[in-house]
């Protein structure tokens, strides 16, 4: 028998912008602008329509610790018609909505629960504490480096019991180490659902005693957050044994969409595969919009006429006349090339003359960690410019990323030195 | 690597075509403009590196053949390799050995090709004269970096730095503010300071909603209140509203009470009565009209009509009518055509007569006139005038020979005379012609026995001297012989002597002159040398014998000389003055004969050409003979014609025309007549036929008719169709009369019905109205009306009241109330309420205006959409600057890359390359220039000459600049074939611009290096391919 049905949502980063787009195409500006709210309220939805008994919101619900009014008034709306459906919300916040930013004046509704800086248990049903227990505590400032599992410590193991936290768990590199943990620190408590938030990919961290989730962001902000986003129905039985169901709210989907060129020697056929390749991810969106980056890769004829000028951009516009028209729509907002020539790289380095002799000294500047230093010093005249450092600063190109620039250049030169369009 | 032989298969122009085999040393390939020369150097180049990308078009076999061929070629080491490339296996090199046996294309190839890429092959191994011709400025300084990038294995190395040094240039400067970074930066900045501006206005968030919720509750107290007041207000304005209302009810009550009142009452009733009194007039009115109109129909249709008779006859009176135009028109045409007629007879009694006796109307009908007649008569005038002519012609062309025998009879007559007053020739042709070889013979004679007896002279002189001394004979002659060489040797040497003093030019040619007069000098002294003067007896006899010998010779030739001059009548030996004698005699008898010659061919010549024409005259009286015997024979036959027309024999052919014509216009004048007599006598039959048709009628209807004068018939005529035309009116009128009587007969009828119909509409409406008077109907009428508008002024005053209240009770209250105020005192208590509703409606708005404004501000921050589009925008910008500097990035990396890859190059090889070029560059220019500088790092080359004048490549002439950059290529070719294998040179037209000196140490430059390098020569100029057999002897020469 059901003992407790309740939503596991996190990381909202209500009106949040999206992040790694060049440009911005008009038709759809309003969408992405709105995409975060959108999937806030497809959160809301889903709690009425699965008349679940809470909903529990691990951090992160706004963007920096300045949030925005809008963002807290929508934030509050939702709740409201949470509150109107009798359906419990539970919240704490993470490093990037702490305690100490600014907030408007208002009131959150009744059935509304917010954590403090200090750890809490709240019951779900108020009318019966030994059911089941939310316990939570928010970060009071951005800069929470310590382990807050250990305030978890002392809680009673009777009522079904959540651990509402936004921490990284395992030491995630791909995330900031805020509320750092391990797996086992969560285990020694006597939370039966971690219900987790911080890392922005969807996991179930553990299974079973105690189940350890997840839930990922319920709406893609960049080209790294791909795929479906959502959030988890969990479903806790008498018996202990929890039930998950991922369900997707996001509005707008990012794909990365690579097109191999290899075989391909005209631009129809060029064009052909990219649709192919459109079309079955719109197949795979689930009616969804995408927003999607094209990688064209591999060797191949027309690797030389993919460099010139103005034919990417020649490229997208091509593809959005066809793929933004209607919903939903998909749209190309920048293509990545790394395609290179037919040219046998391996057999350019027996050549003795400049072209080979370039290709060598790329491979030497890649393991002469001085002549990589020497190329950083280079670029401090771009990246320590007074007006730029400011933007920059954290943006100068690792050894990893001048290794990747390297070969960047390195076709390029090759492609402009030795590719032939017009035969000897 | 060695080019042996080319097979085109199917390429450009070429189909199936082996070109080889190729020397290993230079081949020469000559052809003229459009040969293919561009076409092999293509394959070779398609062959040895592959198609292009759109291969295809490239070369498409125009004549056939796959497109593609193969190229066999040896390396180094000797070894014999196949390369065939074909398009339609998608340009893929296939590469065996000389038997057959296939290898991996890719390595072979480009183990003979020494790893060179096209466009090295391109630019350094096969180049043409295009390539070598570079002007300005710009394009001298690429050249150069192109030279030394082709060298380098890059000779798009020039291009891509710029463009690498240009696309940073548009990305990023530090100083710059118009590049895309800094335009990113400067926008980056707004976005941010807008950023700020839009965060601060959530402050105000908090204050805004303390007021709205302040203004909220006094704005529903004040509700409360103002509800109040307008509920009084209302009740105050409806007692106002209702007052004028109550009073007239009032009043209504009261007036209605005094009217009389009438259950049931015509609706409309004046309007009625009038309508139908004015019907009932109307009814009588026409009724009277149609009474009228059928008494005057009546009278009509009884009266008698005076010429109905006539109508019998109508239609004879018609047809006189009808004829009556007619009529008046013969009456009036006949006096006139009458006249005409006698004035056509008269002329043709004018014309008969003038044709001669016998002729009259019948004759003239009857007289042959046709076209036959006259084409007769033309040709007897044709024929005779023909005849004439021909005996004129006759006559004249008689005269003519006549006259010119007689001057050829006088001409011969005067010749003979002539001939025979000229003396005969004393020597005819044959004589003169003997005695001129005799003259001949004798002049030869004469100089044989002069010569002869001058050299017996000269030998008895010499026999004389030499006997009388030799020695001193011989030292007289030897001084003479040494004078003029050395006269000849001093002038020499004076000439050369001036020429140093002046120099240049005249040094030259005094030099020449000089040595020339010594040389002249010098050949004389060798000729004459010192004389030989040993004089021995042997020497003496000798000359004795020749003396005798001498001698009888002489005697010979005077026998000879006076044995001709015999033959010319001469009877001793004839010296030269003789003899010019005999040539003049000889001359005078020639003159003579050519002037009795000359008469004696006049003669025969004028006789000759006086029986030709005594002929021609006879001749000629013969044809004026038969022409007219022809003249007179034609004039008895047209006589004879004349006669069968009976016409006189005095007419000639032209008379006979003219007369034809006179007969014309006298039958066409008789035509007339006979026309104009008919027509006179239809008029009057016309006239006749009327006369009969009136007469009758004249007489049965009372028409007096006394004569049968034209005018009176006329008249009569009129008379009667006037009174026909008159009765038929009458009749037609009172038939008229009789139909319209029956109408109005009907109509009279019907009009009496329906005045009866107004009478009785009239009454019944009177009834209705309670009377039988129309002007009581009046006054009944009036007073019911009166009674219905106080009843309706009534019921609408009790209406609006009962708006105004309610209804039920709520009137009956309203009412009453109405009855207990008067007006003064409602008005001062509704203006009193007004003004306090007015001053809380005021204070109200303020609170209302105050919290619209809250909710205003409070919409725009809580709705505003700005802070999300800006931050939205600042990702983007963020995103394009952190893209620009990722390029900019890879751009310093490349740059970078790339300096230091040509540093490494120019470090290593480049001297190298400058003294294999500075060589042959000294060479080719006959050590003009010696050296050649191109510092490192920079890409200048700079040469200089053999006094250490140092110039750059635009300073030089056309010609040696190219002869600099042939030196560049020579360098590079010889630095790279140290480090690879060594590949054809392949060159188009490269010397045309050097000079011939220059251009044959070019070609030996060439042969030189072919010793490492195979070379193939294109040219389509013959002295260049002499050139190269200069230089290379055993150069093959190949014509396409």
């Amino acid at each position: 028998m059901t003992r407790l049905r309740f939503i596991h949502a996190a990381d909202l980063h209500l009106d949040s912008p999206f992040t790694g787009l060049r440009t911005l195409e008009p038709a759809i500006a309003g969408v992405l602008q709105e995409a975060t709210f959108d999937a806030y309220s497809n959160i809301i939805e889903l709690c009425i329509s699965e008349r679940v008994d809470a909903l529990l919101i691990a951090g992160d619900i706004f963007d920096g610790a300045d949030r925005s009014l809008r963002a807290q008034i929508k934030f509050i709306d939702g709740l409201n018609r949470l509150s109107r459906a009798g359906i419990s919300s539970f919240i704490c916040h993470g490093n990037h909505d702490p305690l100490n930013g600014w907030e408007a004046q208002l009131s959150f509704p009744e059935g509304s629960h917010r954590f403090g800086a200090e750890m809490k248990g709240i019951p779900v049903f108020p009318d019966d504490p030994r059911k089941a227990m939310v316990h939570g505590i928010s970060y009071p400032q951005r800069e929470m480096r310590e382990n807050l599992v250990p305030h978890f410590n002392a809680i009673n193991p009777e009522p079904f019991n959540i651990g509402l936290l936004h921490a990284n768990v395992g030491n995630n590199t791909d995330h900031d180490a805020y509320a750092p943990c391990n797996l086992g620190d969560l285990q020694q408590t006597n939370i039966d659902y971690w219900a987790l938030g911080h890392i922005h990919t969807r996991q179930v961290l553990h299974q079973d005693h105690p189940t350890v989730v997840y839930p990922g962001n319920p709406q893609g902000r960049h080209p790294d957050e791909p795929g479906a986003r959502g959030v988890y129905l969990v479903e806790a039985a008498d018996s202990g044994e929890i039930h998950l169901q991922f369900s997707a709210v996001d509005v707008v989907r990012w794909e990365t969409l690579e097109v191999n060129i290899g075989g391909l020697e005209t631009e129809q056929q060029l064009f052909d595969a990219i649709d192919k390749r459109v079309a079955s991810c719109k197949e795979e969106a689930d009616g969804r919009s995408v927003v999607f980056r094209l990688v064209l890769s591999g060797r191949g004829a027309l690797h030389l006429s993919l460099t010139r000028p103005a034919v990417a951009a020649d490229i997208i516009d091509r593809t959005n006349d066809i793929w933004l028209q209607g919903h939903p729509w998909l749209w190309c907002e920048r293509i990545r090339l790394t395609t290179a020539s037919m040219l046998d790289r391996e057999q350019v380095l027996q050549r003795d003359d400049f072209v080979g002799d370039l290709v060598r000294l790329c491979d030497e500047v890649r393991q002469n960690n001085e002549a990589l230093s020497e190329l950083r010093q280079a670029f401090s005249e771009l990246y320590n410019h007074p007006n730029a450092r400011q933007y920059l600063r954290d943006y100068l190109p690792s050894d990893d990323d001048i290794c990747e620039l390297i070969a960047a250049a390195e076709t390029e030169c090759l492609t402009a030195l030795v590719e032939d369009e017009e035969g000897p | 690597m060695k080019i042996q032989e080319m097979y085109l298969h199917g390429f450009g122009d070429f189909s199936k075509r082996m070109i080889g085999p190729l020397n290993p040393l230079v081949t020469v390939i000559y052809g003229p403009n459009e040969a293919g020369k561009s076409t092999l150097l293509a394959f070779i180049r398609t062959v040895l590196f592959g198609f292009p990308f759109r291969f295809r078009t490239f070369y498409p076999p125009i004549a056939g053949g796959r497109h593609g061929g193969r190229i066999t070629l040896a390396d180094d080491a000797g070894a014999s390799y196949v390369v065939e490339r074909f398009s339609e296996s998608r340009g893929k090199a296939g590469v065996t050995t000389i038997d057959g046996a296939p290898l991996d294309g890719n390595a072979v190839l480009s183990r003979l090709t020494g790893q060179a890429s096209p466009d090295t092959f391109k630019s350094v191994f096969a180049f043409s004269l295009d390539d070598l011709q570079r002007e300005k400025q710009e394009e001298e300084d690429w050249a150069t970096s192109y030279i030394y990038s082709a060298g380098l294995g890059a000779p798009r190395l020039p291009g891509l730095r710029k463009w690498l040094n240009d696309r940073k240039s548009e990305i990023f400067l530090p100083r710059g503010r118009s590049q895309e970074v800094a335009n990113l930066m400067v926008k980056l900045q707004n976005v941010d300071s807008r950023l700020r501006e839009v965060e601060d206005n959530a402050a105000k968030y908090s204050t805004l909603t303390t007021r709205q919720d302040e203004i909220q509750l006094e704005l529903e107290a004040a509700d409360t209140e103002f509800e109040r007041l307008e509920a009084c207000l209302v009740e105050l304005g409806n007692l106002r509203k209702g007052w004028e209302d109550w009073v007239a009810l009032v009043d209504c009550e009261k007036k209605l009470k005094a009217v009389p009142q009438f259950e049931q009452f015509p609706e409309d009733p004046i309007s009625r009565l009038e309508g139908y009194q004015d019907r009932v007039r109307q009814a009588k009115e026409d009724r009277d009209e149609a009474a009228h109109h059928l008494s005057q129909a009546n009278q009509t249709a009884l009266a008698e009509i005076a010429d109905e008779p006539l109508l019998e006859d109508g239609d004879n009176i018609e047809k006189i009518r009808r004829g009556r135009s007619s009529f008046d028109d013969s009456v009036r045409d006949l006096p006139e055509r009458m006249k005409d007629l006698e004035t056509l007879e008269s002329d043709l009694v004018d014309r008969l007569r003038a044709l001669g006796q016998g002729w009259d109307e019948s004759r003239l009908e009857s007289f042959d006139t046709s076209i036959v007649v006259h084409n007769e008569a033309d040709h007897w005038k044709q024929t005779l005038a023909a005849n004439l002519d021909a005996a004129q012609k006759a006559q004249f062309q008689l005269g003519q020979d006549k006259r010119t025998l007689q001057d050829l009879q006088r001409d011969a007559a005067g010749a003979k005379e002539n001939l025979e007053e000229l003396n005969d020739p004393s020597l005819d042709d044959s004589a003169l012609n003997h005695r001129r070889a005799s003259l001949r013979v004798a002049r030869g004679r004469l100089n044989e026995y002069e010569r002869v007896r001058q050299n017996r002279d000269n030998l008895r002189y010499q026999s004389n001297a030499m006997v009388e001394g030799a020695a001193q004979q011989g030292t007289r002659n030897g001084i003479s012989r040494l004078a003029l060489p050395l006269i000849l040797g001093l002038a020499g040497v004076f000439l050369v002597i001036v020429g140093a003093f002046l120099g240049q030019e005249a040094l030259l040619l005094g030099i020449a002159g000089g040595a020339l007069l010594l040389g002249v000098a010098g050949y004389l002294l060798a000729q004459g040398g010192p004389a030989r003067v040993a004089v021995s007896t042997t020497w003496v006899n000798a000359l004795g014998d020749q003396v005798r010998d001498v001698e009888a010779a002489a005697e010979s030739a005077l026998e000879l000389l006076v044995e001709t001059g015999l033959a010319l009548g001469l009877n001793e030996a004839p010296d030269a003055a003789a003899l010019d004698n005999v040539e003049a005699q000889l001359e005078a008898a020639t003159e003579v004969l050519k002037v009795w010659n000359a008469a004696y061919k006049q003669v025969d010549e004028t006789t000759r050409r006086l029986k030709p024409q005594e002929q021609r005259a006879n001749d000629a009286q013969e044809e004026v003979d038969r022409v007219s015997e022809s003249q007179a024979a034609a004039q008895t036959e047209w006589r004879s014609w004349l006669q069968s027309r009976n016409l006189p024999e005095s007419f000639t052919p032209d008379t006979m025309i003219a007369f034809l014509g006179r007969i014309d216009a006298a039958n066409t004048k008789l035509e007339q007549v006979l026309q104009m007599r008919h027509r006179v006598a239809a008029i009057e039959e016309d006239i006749a036929e009327h006369l009969h048709l009136v007469q009758p009628l004249a007489d049965k209807h009372g028409v007096s008719l006394v004569s049968e004068d034209n005018s009176q018939i006329g008249t009569v005529a009129e008379a009667l169709i006037g009174r026909l035309g008159n009765v038929r009116n009458l009749v037609q009128q009172r038939d008229e009369a009789k139909r319209q009587a029956e109408e109005y007969q009907e109509q009279l009828e019907q009009r009496w019905l329906r005045l009866q119909e107004a009478k009785k509409v009239l009454s019944d409406l009177l009834s209705g109205g309670h009377t039988d008077d129309p002007e009581e109907f009046r006054r009944n009428a009036r007073q019911h009306a009166e009674r219905r508008e106080l009843e309706r002024q009534h019921g609408e005053n009790l209406r609006r009241l009962q708006l105004l209240s309610g209804p039920g009770k709520k009137l009956d209250t309203f009412v009453e109330a109405l009855s207990q105020s008067d007006l003064t005192g409602l008005n001062e208590n509704y203006d009193r309420l007004s003004q306090q509703i007015s001053d809380f409606e005021a204070y109200r708005g303020s609170l209302r205006e105050e919290r619209g404004g809250v909710e205003i501000q409070l919409n725009q921050l809580t709705s505003e959409e700005e802070s999300s589009a800006i931050r939205v925008n600042r990702n983007t910008l963020l995103e394009q600057l952190r893209d620009h500097a990722r390029e900019w990035s890879k751009l310093t990396i490349a740059e970078s890359l790339l300096e230091k890859t040509r540093q490494k190059f120019e470090r290593e090889r480049q001297p190298s390359v400058i003294q294999h070029a500075q060589r042959f560059f000294s060479t080719v220019t006959g050590q003009r220039y010696d050296r050649l500088y191109a510092p490192i790092g920079e890409q200048t080359i700079t040469v200089i000459d053999r006094v250490g004048g140092s110039k750059q490549p635009t300073e030089l002439s056309r010609g040696t600049r190219e002869q600099l950059y042939l030196a560049l290529r020579f360098g590079l070719i010889q630095e790279v074939g140290e480090h690879t294998e060594r590949l054809p040179i392949v060159v188009d037209e490269v010397l045309v611009n050097f000079d011939p000196e220059r251009a044959r140490r070019a070609a030996e430059a060439f042969a030189e290096l072919a010793q490492t390098n195979q070379v193939l020569v294109f040219t389509c100029h013959p002295e260049t391919v002499e050139l190269f057999r200069d230089a290379a002897p055993d150069a093959q020469v190949i014509t396409i």
